[in-house]
């Protein structure tokens, strides 16, 4: 069952590291290769999506428990969402030139980080853990699609990468559609945010004991605050709305990550 | 004058200056620097004060309900979260079985405005089991409780876990602070009342080592306790269920260096009096909160995200999102 579960991950990885070189040679080489791109995203999304079910079978739990669960899961869910914004959109997919690295930093950090099997407190057994991180995969998933729109626009001022990706819509058009993937990502940030409050509510007595992963959660929430604030206000050029929703989703990522990464688990006292 | 003042207060000039001063003041708060609660309560004040203006002078709100809503929602939320801020009340007690909660926690932390009815409150603990899987992790709590509903109506219930006692909106949870606790009676030499006492021993089986010192109160005998388990209870290779054990003794060693192994009803004589082994009993760890605003707070913070759904979803209404893609007639350099 292990050696089916981690030939099935070796097999995913394989995948999306060949899906991250097409995607090199679609944007810099300008090569039509765009749907062995989303074939192999997909491929590497069945295969790890196996590999994922096997490991929830063998455990009994879902991958919510260590660093190497959260990565993997999300590496998963990120994926997906890229998965899926290619198939809707497109004329978009040269994003990927963006994405895939990202996605294959977290592969990166998954593969360092250990994979020994885990155990489920009993402060999990709750439905409100599931609906909590779902919203927050979707969210951090329609940051991460107005990340890799933002990165078209910042390809573009950086003169020579501007003629790879000339071709895609204006910069204007490209900051709208960032922005309403942010705005999306904003509004399941905040039910992540309510979900979990009722699941710590749940399992530990209270829905908020600013715990570093709930500050720096709320921070997040802060700055997508600000930068939807700051539209209306200043109307800032493509490119500053492009390097905000980076640095936004440069912390995003760093406190989903980063936080459960140095302290003992994802949220305090779950043991 | 009042407009410009009025105008001033709803600018987003002002809504980006509180967000700085609560992004700057977080951190500091969690690394203790500044009060967690005077930084909510300020910049929480100042926000309901800055969105009251802007939902009066901001034009935007009226022909765009959903923000509306939303904006509305968010000053309740502000204003529940304040409120929670200043009459909150947390806590921690232990009981032993069969002990009635006194009505004061251990240790506690409350808001400035918290009207203290806990001290109203009893219950009495009778007693837990706790189900444990290989590798000593804590499985399923049940701890049985039992108080009396309008002072007369005897109620009882098990809690533990996602399940807690609720009485008049202070709720007790279960910890995994829990434990064994030997029963003493001391009778003083001198005739005077007699004294029962409960010691809790080390959470178990966090700490397997079951020993404890302790001056009998009103003398100077410090002795040292130590709970010999004669049966096995913990065991880190299977599954097992933490219960009073049935056969145990209990090793009690003098600054003399007497020792004596005692067990249910045996007696240790002293010149200063008789210390009586009554039985062992366990001992649970609760924690206690109380929050009058939190179903108030979940109920704003879900009309708010549904304000902002609803505006989100007519804002993006009027052009689709594919429109956003069509590759465009101009180049863009
Ligand atoms: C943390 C608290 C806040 C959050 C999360 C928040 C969120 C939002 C969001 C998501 C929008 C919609 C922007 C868009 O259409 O993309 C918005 C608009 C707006 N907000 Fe807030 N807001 C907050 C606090 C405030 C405060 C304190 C004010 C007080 C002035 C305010 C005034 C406004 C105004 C006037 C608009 C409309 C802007 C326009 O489209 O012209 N907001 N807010």
């Amino acid at each position: 069952m292990i050696m089916a579960e981690e030939g099935l991950l070796w097999l995913a990885i394989l995948g999306y590291l060949l899906a991250g070189m097409v995607s090199v040679i679609v944007v810099i080489f300008n090569r039509g290769w765009e749907r062995i791109l989303l074939l192999l995203l997909s491929l590497g999304l069945i295969l790890h999506g196996f590999s994922l079910g096997l490991r929830w079978q063998r455990l009994g739990h879902g991958p919510f428990i260590s660093m190497f669960e959260i990565l993997s899961s999300n590496l998963w869910s990120l994926t997906l969402a890229v998965t899926l914004f290619f198939w809707f959109y497109p004329a978009l997919r040269a994003t990927s030139v963006v994405l895939l690295p990202t996605l294959l930093v977290l592969m990166g950090w998954m593969m360092v980080s250990n994979s020994a099997d885990t155990a489920i407190p009993p402060t999990y057994d709750t439905i409100w853990l599931y609906v909590h991180i779902g919203f927050g995969k979707i969210a951090l998933g329609a940051i991460l699609v107005a990340v890799g729109i933002g990165g078209i626009i910042l390809m573009r001022s950086l003169g020579s990468l501007a003629r790879h990706v000339q071709r895609l819509p204006d910069n204007p058009r490209l900051d709208e559609l960032s922005y309403r993937f942010a705005a999306l990502g904003f509004i399941f940030h905040s039910l992540m945010l309510v979900a979990g409050a009722i699941w710590s509510l749940d399992a530990w007595g209270r829905y908020w004991s600013w715990d570093p992963l709930e500050t720096w959660t709320l921070h997040t929430w802060l700055l997508l605050a600000l930068y939807l604030h700051l539209r209306p206000l200043f109307r800032p050029p493509p490119v500053v709305g492009a390097l905000l929703i980076w640095a936004i989703f440069t912390f995003a990522f760093l406190v989903f990550f980063g936080v459960p990464f140095i302290s003992r688990a994802p949220h305090q006292g779950v043991v | 004058m009042v407009t410009k003042l009025a105008t001033s207060l709803a600018s987003l000039k002002f809504s980006l200056a509180i967000l700085l001063l609560l992004l700057g003041g977080l951190p500091l708060s969690a690394q203790g620097m500044l009060s967690n609660t005077v930084l909510l309560t300020v910049a929480g004040l100042l926000f309901i004060v800055n969105i009251g203006a802007a939902l009066q002078c901001h034009t935007t709100f009226r022909s765009q309900p959903g923000l509306l809503v939303f904006h509305t929602a968010l000053v309740v939320v502000l204003g529940t979260a304040v409120t929670s801020r200043l009459t909150y009340f947390k806590g921690a007690v232990e009981l032993t079985q069969g002990e009635i909660f006194s009505g004061y926690a251990q240790s506690e932390e409350r808001g400035p405005w918290h009207a203290d009815h806990l001290k109203n409150m009893r219950f009495r603990h009778d007693g837990f089991t706790v189900d444990y899987g290989p590798g000593l992790k804590r499985g399923t709590t049940r701890n049985q409780v039992i108080w009396q509903e309008g002072g007369q109506r005897t109620q009882s219930a098990t809690i533990g876990d996602g399940t807690s006692l609720n009485l008049a909106g202070y709720r007790f949870r279960t910890t995994a602070n829990k434990g064994f606790a030997p029963v003493f009676l001391w009778i003083p030499a001198d005739g005077s009342q007699p004294s029962r006492a409960s010691l809790h021993l080390p959470s178990y089986p966090a700490i397997l080592e079951q020993v404890r010192h302790w001056r009998i109160p009103q003398t100077a005998i410090r002795i040292k306790i130590t709970l010999l388990l004669d049966e096995e209870l913990a065991n880190p290779e299977k599954s097992w269920q933490l219960h009073l054990p049935r056969r145990y003794r209990l090793k009690l060693e003098t600054g003399d260096g007497s020792v004596n192994v005692l067990k249910d009803g045996s007696t240790v004589r002293f010149s200063e009096g008789v210390l009586v082994f009554e039985g062992l009993r366990s001992w649970m760890g609760y924690r206690i909160h109380y929050d009058p605003a939190m179903n108030w707070l979940l109920a704003s913070s879900l009309a708010a995200i549904f304000g902002l759904a609803w505006h989100y979803y007519k804002h993006f209404s009027i052009h689709h999102w594919t429109e956003y893609v069509s590759v465009s007639e101009k180049c863009v350099e």
